[in-house]
């Protein structure tokens, strides 16, 4: 029940992800993301009694570097590049919700038919982790921000480490595995963010703030008539 | 002699009589063509009216079922165009008269036909009559487009028709694309998704009565077609699967978009039409899940299904007749069917606006109204089955598609009556509420009494259907499911029925209460004093029609939501200047399948023409080149065709 | 059905009818709790609409009459509702196979008879909040219908006595994660359906950020005391189908228990409105749309979860 519970936050934590404008917000998202991560081993293990220094250990790297240092790497580059929300994203917010739901069914289904049941130590642990997966790319499909893309990226890898965790909890060698691969993605995400945001936003001035957008810099009008109505 | 055949008789004779004293008579204008037509019309949907009451007992439900909506509608529908006609036929009531009836006739013969040739060839002069209907007032715009869509809806629905009877006989995969190209040629009639662009065309520019007939009866014999003449793959409850897949997915596709287009519409009738697309939609769910319920034992959603398709089809017979013909009278009375027009109509015409107003506030499926019954069975058979796939663990693919589709089909029902309500919030708001927007809006006068007649009669009707449900759900039922070679499962008719009549207590009991709640408040001491002041509008004095809400404003938010759906754009003409005079904003939809399927597919058409063209020349030499090619292709093909067949021949040996 | 059950419903009808107006003056306290004030008396909500039905109703000259007719037929809807719904944990004797549409529907008819009598008065303001109350009604709609696909689907009953009833202690301990998402749904589904903060200011003055109380500007006197008593009511409505459906109601041995620990958590619902009310601002209408998606959402992920998951 209790790691039900988690699966289903991180789950919930997902759809919010593709539903919320503000970038602020989708980071702290991410980063409560990999809260969760660090926080789903050490559950498990505390439940079953055979908790493990070595295990608290990479819990606690897996926390530091997933939920908080590049969290505040992101939000620093945010605060730099000055965006703070995503206006036009590719996919509206409605279209992203139900494409979310899609892919929820989806994944849920493919599931169904992977013969994985006997290696997984939750039901929810695949689909979750494949939902998380879709989640990161359909970001880094349906938005233009450059720091969205990379929360792309690092949702993506949110999920490649639920599937780890899911499949072999025993197995702490996965685990170490999943932090190497994190620090790997640590580096080729600020490595793209950085220069996405330089190619990006080198050239700007700081008043004309809707022309933050990657490429596009008209607006449609009737965006824009809403926006003032408001 | 059958009350059905009289019935056919007086119609076609009682039309081409009307014509011919049309002929006789060119100057007398209105009055013994269309005395001879209405009454002709009249007496001949009396007669069949009886004839299909006793067919239900003891003939072919399906076909009585079919013809019930085509007697009521086509007779109500007769009474209000002798009115509607008044003074705008320009001497054309002979040929109004004789199509009109003709129309009546041929689908009565439609549900009468007895081979497929038969059939077709009173599908066709259905098809024929109603073209000459919606081309009646050819002088108007609009008209020359529409009418040349419907008949070529027609025509590809008839060359549809016959490929599926080419295909008949055929096994394995050859009778399953029989199955399919009859669903997509009978889907032309009723509207099934991306098929239904004629008719928001068709329907705003034929006279109001014909709307009445052809969205009321017309588009729903292509049911009546897809359940008799599509060649099932096999014989018994199992053979519909195929059918019942076809029907429930196409149904919960196209509810939404068509009722999200209902309310994006400015013009009255093309709302209707859209919304008669949404309907249909609603009854092949009901179809499909009905007979799916049948090939998978679940006999008790199979009969809720088949019940609430039948009883939706005969409610919105009723309530669609009447809503087309409230539109007619409101044509007459203001001369517009621009909803942004209108206005303030119920004071002016209480009768068509108050049976207008209940009429579609029933059609959005709320409850004390006989809307609501049909819908209420859909979805209850829809629960059944997302119950069937729940409890069944869904062991096979296709349980879990089943599921998955039960589910999504309640949602889209749901979001459907939402959007309905908004659209026929619309329509009454627009039209009939409010302050007159237009002086033609305030100068209108209450329509013809035989006019308001037409629709007092629809609108009793629909009250009986309401009261008597579970009545004529115990009717119908069993000849219906006999015609279609089901079980009969009495049991299950029983159980619907008793449903059914909880369903009528509940609505009773919301009148009584609501009753009760006002005779209440009149006995507060001040209960009965009501003066009346002008509407309180925060302090402005003086509100008029400018300042009101319009109809489109009305539904802009929702428009905004689904505008992917609609293809919204806006033209906006902002004011200028300090004191400005124009200013306007204007929000433009499209329907989908046109810009997705149809455009393309003329832009296509055209370019394959030009290729063709080319070959036109005008050389003989050429033209007969052509013909020697065509027959040694011909040849070859035979040639390879008999080489192919002996080689596997001998494989065989 | 014994005699017991069948008492215990009744009571708590009753009470309903007669309590409902208290939800509002405990949301009231709530809210001037947490703002500082001391606030009117619980019992305010009694005084006014005493003092609306002592007094005399005024019609717009535009109208052409359903102004009138609306606040009665919203309070008949909701009466009819209301006595469909299970009520202290016992079934409803009214209930049958299938209420479960009708009880929807039933408050569908109200809101609409709501909006036809806003477009009546021919206000600019009433066509707005009539515009935005369809806006928001028709996807409240699809996320309670999804929620009770959901009930439906977990139970294999399809009356509401059942559905809402059966959701036991075994439906917890089996699929707890996903009737935790159907509650959140729900009370999304019960903010919005009651015109509350975040989709709505019910105690907003300006007339532009209006919704509910914008369609009701031209009613008065008693009209109004109506149009009050209904909202009241169908607050009760959508407080009890939350809380029968999140609590298994057949814990409780004595029926008399039930029905007090029944209208206890319908006042811990008036109470989490008022928390929710003080602690957050309400959305911008662009919103409102997506957080109403976001509850359909809930509810399809917990179909997804039953369905699939576990």
């Amino acid at each position: 029940m209790f790691s039900e519970i988690l699966y289903v936050i991180f789950l919930a934590l997902d759809l919010t992800l593709l539903s919320s404008s503000r970038l602020l917000h989708c980071i702290r998202l991410v980063a409560l993301q990999g809260l969760l991560i660090g926080l789903m081993p050490l559950a498990d293990a505390v439940l079953r009694s055979e908790l493990r220094p070595s295990m608290a250990l990479m819990a606690m790297v897996s926390i530091v570097v997933k939920a908080v240092l590049l969290p505040r790497l992101l939000s620093r580059a945010m605060r730099r590049a000055q965006v703070n929300r995503e206006l036009e994203p590719l996919a509206g917010y409605s279209v992203s919700t139900l494409a979310a739901l899609a892919m929820v069914a989806l994944s849920f289904v493919m599931v169904r038919s992977l013969p994985l049941s006997e290696y997984t130590t939750h039901p929810l642990s695949v689909p979750v982790s494949l939902i998380t997966m879709l989640t990161g790319l359909f970001l880094i499909i349906a938005r233009r921000k450059a720091l969205t893309q990379a929360l792309g990226f690092l949702v993506f890898e949110n999920g490649i480490t639920v599937f780890g965790i899911g499949m072999t909890l025993e197995n702490s060698f996965i685990v170490e595995l999943g932090i190497l691969l994190d620090v790997l993605a640590l580096v080729f995400i600020m490595g793209i963010a950085v220069f996405h945001i330089n190619r990006e936003f080198a050239h700007i001035d700081t008043d004309r703030l809707n022309h933050l957008g990657d490429w596009s810099a008209q607006e449609p009008e009737l965006k824009t008539e809403q926006d003032e109505e408001e | 002699m059958s009350l059905e055949s009289v019935s056919l008789w007086v119609l076609a004779l009682g039309g081409v009589v009307s014509a011919l004293s049309m002929l006789v008579r060119r100057a007398s204008g209105h009055g013994v063509p269309a005395f001879l037509g209405l009454w002709s019309c009249v007496s001949g949907c009396l007669i069949g009216l009886c004839g299909a009451c006793a067919g239900l007992r003891d003939g072919d439900g399906l076909s009585s079922l079919f013809q019930l909506p085509v007697y009521v509608v086509g007779c109500c529908a007769a009474v209000h165009a002798y009115g509607y006609l008044r003074g705008h036929a320009e001497g054309r009531e002979g040929a109004f008269w004789l199509f009109f009836n003709g129309m009546l006739a041929s689908m009565v013969w439609v549900t009468a036909a007895s081979g497929f040739l038969e059939f077709l060839v009173a599908w066709e002069l259905m098809g024929a009559m109603s073209f000459a209907l919606v081309a009646f007032e050819y002088r108007s715009k609009d008209s020359a487009g529409a009418s040349w869509g419907y008949l070529l809806a027609c025509q590809a629905g008839g060359a549809l028709l016959m490929v599926m009877h080419a295909m008949e006989g055929g096994t394995g995969a050859v009778a399953l694309a029989a199955v399919v190209v009859g669903v997509l040629g009978f889907g032309l009639k009723i509207g099934l998704p991306g098929l239904h662009t004629w008719l928001p065309e068709a329907h705003p520019a034929a006279p109001a009565p014909v709307s009445a007939v052809m969205s009321g009866a017309m588009i729903a014999l292509g049911f009546y077609g897809v359940l008799t003449q599509v060649p099932l793959p096999s014989a018994g409850p199992g053979g519909w699967r195929l059918v019942a897949w076809l029907l429930a997915v196409c149904g919960t596709v196209v509810m939404v978009p068509a009722v999200a287009l209902a309310l994006a519409q400015n013009n009255l009738k093309r709302l209707l039409a859209y919304s008669s697309v949404e309907n249909m939609g609603v009854v092949a769910l009901g179809l499909g899940l009905g007979l799916y319920g049948h090939c998978c034992g679940e006999t008790l959603m199979g009969v809720a299904g088949i019940a609430g398709a039948s009883l939706h089809l005969l409610n919105h017979a009723l309530l669609k007749g009447t809503l087309f013909l409230g539109a007619g009278s409101v044509l007459r009375a203001t001369g517009t069917l621009e909803l942004d027009s209108m206005g303030g109509l119920l004071r002016r015409l209480p009768q068509t606006g108050a049976l207008f107003g209940a009429s579609a506030v029933s059609l959005s499926g709320l409850p004390p109204f006989n809307g609501f019954i049909g819908e209420f069975l859909i979805y209850y058979a829809a629960f059944l089955g997302i119950r069937h796939g729940a409890a069944g663990s869904c062991a096979t693919a296709g349980d879990l598609a089943f599921l998955a589709l039960c589910v999504l089909a309640v949602l889209m029902l749901a979001l459907t009556g939402g959007l309905a309500a908004a659209a026929y919030a619309r329509a009454i708001g627009g039209a009939f509420l409010g302050e007159p927007r237009t002086a033609a809006a305030a100068s209108a006068r209450e329509v013809a009494p035989c006019m308001r007649a037409a629709m007092w009669v629809l609108s009793a009707l629909s009250l009986t259907v309401m009261v008597s449900s579970p009545f004529l759900c115990r009717a119908l039922m069993p000849p219906v499911l006999s015609a279609l070679g089901l079980p009969s499962s009495a049991s299950e008719v029983t159980q619907v029925s008793c449903l059914l009549s909880r369903v009528a207590l509940v609505s009773g009991a919301l009148l009584l209460v609501t009753a009760l709640v006002c005779v209440a408040r009149r006995c507060l001491p001040h209960g009965a004093e009501t003066p009346v002041r002008p509407t309180w509008d925060c302090g402005y004095a003086r509100p008029d029609a400018r300042m009101e809400y319009t109809s489109t404003a009305l539904v802009q938010p929702l428009m905004d939501y689904f505008a992917p759906l609609l293809r919204l754009h806006r033209r906006t003409h902002p004011a200028e200047g300090l004191f400005p005079e124009h200013g306007s904003v204007g929000l433009h939809t499209e329907d989908l399948a046109n810009a997705l399927l149809w455009r393309p597919l003329h832009r296509l058409t055209w370019r394959v023409a030009d290729v063709v063209h080319r070959l036109q020349s005008g050389y003989l030499h050429l033209y007969v080149l052509v013909m020697v090619i065509a027959l040694l292709a011909l040849l070859a093909w035979g040639w390879l065709d008999g080489m192919s067949l002996s080689s596997r021949g001998g494989m065989v040996k | 059905m014994s005699d017991a059950s069948v008492w215990v419903w009744g009571v708590s009808l009753l009470l309903a009818l007669v309590l409902a107006p208290l939800q509002l003056g405990v949301i009231a306290k709530v809210k001037s709790f947490f703002g500082g004030r001391r606030g009117p008396s619980v019992l305010q909500w009694y005084h006014d609409l005493w003092k609306l039905l002592r007094k005399e109703s005024v019609c717009s000259s535009t109208s052409a009459g359903l102004v009138r007719l609306a606040p009665p037929v919203g309070v008949a809807s909701c009466l009819c509702a209301l006595s469909l719904l299970p009520l202290g944990f016992m079934d409803s004797p009214l209930g049958f196979t299938g209420d479960i549409i009708v009880f929807l529907y039933l408050l569908g008819i109200g809101r609409l008879a709501l909006v036809l009598g806003a477009l009546d008065t021919g206000s600019s303001f009433e066509g707005m909040g009539a515009s935005r109350e369809l806006h928001f009604s028709a996807l409240a709609e699809m996320a309670i219908v999804a929620v009770v696909v959901f009930l439906v689907m977990l139970t294999h009953d399809y009356s509401l006595g059942g559905v809402l009833n059966t959701a036991g202690t075994e439906a917890w301990r089996g699929s707890g994660t996903s009737l935790i998402l159907i509650v959140i749904a729900l009370l999304l589904v019960t903010l919005a359906e009651n015109c509350r903060v975040p989709f709505d200011d019910p105690e907003t003055h300006l007339e532009l950020t209006m919704v509910h109380e914008a369609m009701v500007l031209d009613h008065a006197g008693p009209d109004l005391a109506l149009i009050h008593y209904g909202a009241a009511l169908k607050l009760w409505v959508f407080a009890a189908f939350l809380t029968t459906a999140a609590v298994p109601g057949r814990l409780f041995a004595c029926p008399w228990t039930g029905l007090a620990v029944h209208v206890a958590l319908v006042f811990v619902v008036s109470v989490a409105v008022g928390v929710i009310e003080s602690a957050m601002a309400r959305y911008r209408f662009l919103k409102v749309p997506y957080l109403l998606l976001t509850a359909s959402a809930m509810a399809a992920m917990a179909i997804f979860l039953l369905e699939f998951g576990g």
